[in-house]
């Protein structure tokens, strides 16, 4: 089953802009990375309509049926309710005033429109939030709230998954269950999903390829294992630097030299760029989170944070 | 206190309450159009609707008169339908309160509907909610303080409706002699015993319902601190 | 739960009582002999008692509605319901027969005002021409813009030929009853007082009046209270018999102890 996505257009922001022309195949899952204010929000929010000023360009397959949802001059064509899209929000908002049950029940009333919503028991039972249902939202931790987030998305019945660091507010061992079974039910449902994370290790369990994203641009796009960053990105980039994913060449343990190739053709640092010149680079752990400063680094000690 | 003061209270309590129910469905719409539209009618709109708090009543009073008389084109329609005047009969001083008193019921509404976070109507349409689904299963239920603030307000505000009435209702009993318009007949006919008893009642009533609304908006600020 | 009970309880109620009231609206709407009367509000009190008469012998229903003269005929032209107007002058009467109002051949006059000068602590003998030693601002009269008595007190005033300055500053007040309030209160030391007034308010004992302080104007132009019946009334059997009871002699008793004088010939 083919699924694709479009987006390409440009949301100008005061102080910031996002400008970006992808070309997604969707049958695999695709993850998101990249620094904080790089746009990965912004890009979920413009491909499910949730951006009215997006004057861009999106374009779905799902389910071999092509559908234009927005394009320029014409705006937003298809509402965001006729989408179906399900967006776990990073801040899970929950509807306040109401108990987890009822925030449930709100998805699956309106999916039943779709079609009948089935697993809703083992789903909540797998996501750990059984003993939850007749609490208020509000009352609910971070993680709680994040569980009950996605159970809400995944039981609308999406027929595109959107995901802003769905499971950032949860401990490890909550973490690998929600994998676990996001996994299953993407394998089940054959549900097209873009995941955003700032971790690269989380990405790598999930999603088989990734985009990185920094300064409102696609700066990299590839397997999940040949695009890395540098798990301190913001302190480089504050220092004027420009991350990009490169990939390894070769790797000489005994001469301790490393051979990267930068993927990425237009850049202007690359020009400035001669034989010679030093760069900052940190290889992340393991060996292929990977990125590097193309500009002379200003400090070491910076590399040591993490 | 005569029948016809009876009369005329419960009259002003028939007049409220119908323009209450009657103007919870009509500013509903027109409130969240004004929280939503980015039309450039909006302030136009905006201002229209909060005219009543500005104008003398008198002066929305006699365009009534003009546009309602039985010889005006829209008063005429009415008589040729109903066989009645719009004029001096209920049916005009209900349409006329519900002019009067719209600001009353938009605003409060309004301010409910902007304190709901856009958060909440995102979630609500990623969820597969139409903008009408999100306004009835989201917005209405987080403005209930909203609705409750505003038909207090425009509850006592129809039964403090003096001028307006006084213009294009006159002071027929049981038809437009509301509790205003008696108060006013008993300073005029020397019965101040009468129109004592019946000022202080409005006084009082008017005090409880803004107590009422001033506790109702003030337990709203604990909830959003909570 | 006992809460909502509750609740249900009191809204079922509410309700029952909203029904009954509709109930008893129809019913009263359907009742055919029942008419609306628009007086001239110094004729507010005599209506009363005349309809309280004529509801005793009838099984007609009267609804009296004061105003003055000229708010009830603008009124009228606005579309109010009345079905006869008793008016303080002949005038209004005369220009809504004229306007397809009311029926031509139904104006009657039916009293004839008092006018007279109420003037507590005034000079021992008192006269109009007294007046213009007042400063402004202290004598009160009903508006002559729209009420008769007013109009008639303005007569006497310029056949006295008072000053126009002085003419400036006299008190206006919206109807004649309201003359008698604003000297009675001392908002204003003279008035320019109607008969039925002076004996309205001295009945409800709010206002105590000695002889030497009221003075019945003799020269005054009559003023003559007509009535008509709205086109709208031609067929109202309430509206038919108020006309036919207004010259029985019960009714012009009250006219007289309400303190009108009785039309020499009733047209």
């Amino acid at each position: 089953m083919s699924a694709r996505l479009l987006v390409d257009g440009r949301l100008a922001r005061s102080g910031s802009s996002i400008d970006v022309s992808v070309d997604l195949d969707l049958s695999n899952p695709i993850g998101v990375s990249g620094p904080t204010g790089a746009g990965k929000t912004t890009l979920l929010r413009m491909i499910a309509g949730l951006e009215p000023d997006f004057g861009g360009r999106v374009e779905v397959t799902l389910d071999g049926q092509q559908e234009i949802w927005s394009e320029p001059s014409r705006g937003n064509l298809v509402p965001v309710h006729r989408r179906h899209v399900g967006f776990v929000f990073q801040d899970s908002r929950l509807f306040p005033g109401r108990t987890v049950q009822a925030n449930l029940d709100y998805a699956i009333q309106r999916a039943r429109a779709v079609g009948p919503v089935q697993d809703v028991d083992s789903m909540i039972r797998a996501l750990k939030i059984e003993s939850l249902l007749n609490q208020p939202a509000e009352l609910l931790s971070g993680g709680e709230r994040q569980r009950v987030a996605i159970a809400r998305t995944l039981l609308s019945k999406p027929k595109l998954l959107l995901m802003d660091e769905p499971m950032a507010a949860n401990d490890n061992a909550h973490r690998d269950a929600l994998i676990a079974y996001l996994s299953d039910w993407l394998e089940k449902h054959k549900i097209p999903m873009i995941y955003v994370s700032h971790s690269f290790a989380e990405l790598r369990r999930i999603v088989p390829q990734c985009l990185v994203m920094a300064r409102g641009r696609v700066v990299a796009q590839g397997g999940a294992a040949e695009v890395s960053i540098l798990s301190n990105e913001t302190a480089v980039e504050d220092a004027g630097g420009f991350f990009h994913a490169a990939t390894v060449l070769s790797a000489d343990t005994v001469k301790g030299v490393l051979t990267v190739q930068v993927s990425l053709e237009e850049t202007d640092s690359l020009k400035r760029m001669a034989a010679g010149d030093r760069v900052g680079f940190r290889v992340g752990e393991p060996a292929s989170d990977f990125g590097a400063l193309l500009q002379p680094e200003p400090n070491e000690n910076e590399r040591e944070s993490d | 206190m005569t029948t016809s003061d009876l009369q005329a209270i419960w009259l002003t309590a028939l007049l409220a309450g119908t323009t209450t129910v009657l103007l919870v469905p009509l500013a509903t719409p027109l409130a969240w159009w004004l929280v939503r539209s980015t039309s450039s009618a909006r302030p136009v709109v905006e201002a229209a609707v909060a005219l009543p708090l500005v104008l003398p009543p008198t002066v929305l009073g006699f365009y009534l008169l003009v546009i309602l008389n039985p010889t005006a084109p829209v008063g005429a329609f009415w008589v040729s339908i109903t066989g009645q005047s719009l004029t001096f009969s209920f049916s005009g001083l209900v349409l006329a309160s519900i002019l009067y008193s719209l600001p009353f019921m938009v605003q409060p509404l309004a301010t409910a509907f902007r304190s709901v976070p856009q958060e909440m109507l995102e979630a609500a349409s990623t969820l597969g909610a139409s903008p009408r689904d999100e306004l009835i299963s989201v917005v209405l239920p987080a403005a209930r303080r909203g609705f409750l603030t505003g038909s207090v307000l425009t509850f006592a505000h129809t039964v403090g409706e003096f001028g307006v009435v006084l213009m294009m209702g006159g002071n027929i009993p049981g038809e437009t002699r509301v509790l205003s318009i008696a108060i006013y007949e008993h300073v005029e006919t020397l019965n101040y015993e009468s129109a004592h008893a019946m000022a202080l009642g409005l006084l009082v009533f008017s005090f409880v319902s803004l107590w009422a609304v001033y506790c109702l908006t003030s337990q709203r600020v604990e909830v959003v601190r909570g | 739960m006992l809460m909502t009970q509750r609740k249900s309880i009191l809204w079922s109620r509410w309700l029952q009582t909203l029904l009954a009231t509709l109930l008893v609206l129809v019913a009263a709407n359907t009742n055919a002999a029942e008419a609306r009367i628009a007086v001239a509000s110094n004729f507010r009190d005599t209506a009363l008692a005349i309809a309280e008469q004529l509801e005793a012998k009838s099984p007609h229903r009267y609804q009296i509605i004061a105003g003055s003269t000229g708010k009830l005929a603008s009124q009228i032209v606005n579309g109010a319901p009345f079905d006869i107007l008793m008016a303080a002058d002949q005038r209004r009467p005369y220009e809504l027969a004229s306007l397809g109002l009311a029926t031509p051949d139904s104006v009657m006059t039916y009293a004839m005002g008092e006018l007279g000068l109420w003037w507590p602590k005034g000079p021992d003998v008192l006269k109009v021409e007294k007046l213009a030693e007042l400063p402004p601002g202290q004598v009160c009269i009903a508006n002559p813009a729209f009420a008769p008595y007013g109009d008639a007190a303005m007569a006497v005033l310029s056949a006295k030929s008072m000053d126009m300055d002085w003419l400036d500053g006299l008190i206006r007040v919206d109807n004649v009853n309201l003359v008698t309030a604003w000297v009675a209160a001392g908002q204003a030391q003279v008035g320019f007082v109607a008969r039925s007034a002076m004996i309205a308010a001295q009945r409800k004992g709010e206002t105590q009046v000695s002889s030497d302080e009221l003075v019945w104007l003799e020269d005054h132009p009559p003023i003559a209270q007509a009535m008509v019946v709205m086109t709208r009334a031609a067929n109202n059997p309430a509206a038919a018999f108020w006309v036919r009871q207004l010259s029985m002699e019960s009714i012009q008793i009250l006219l007289e102890r309400d303190g009108y004088r009785i039309p020499q010939v009733i047209q």
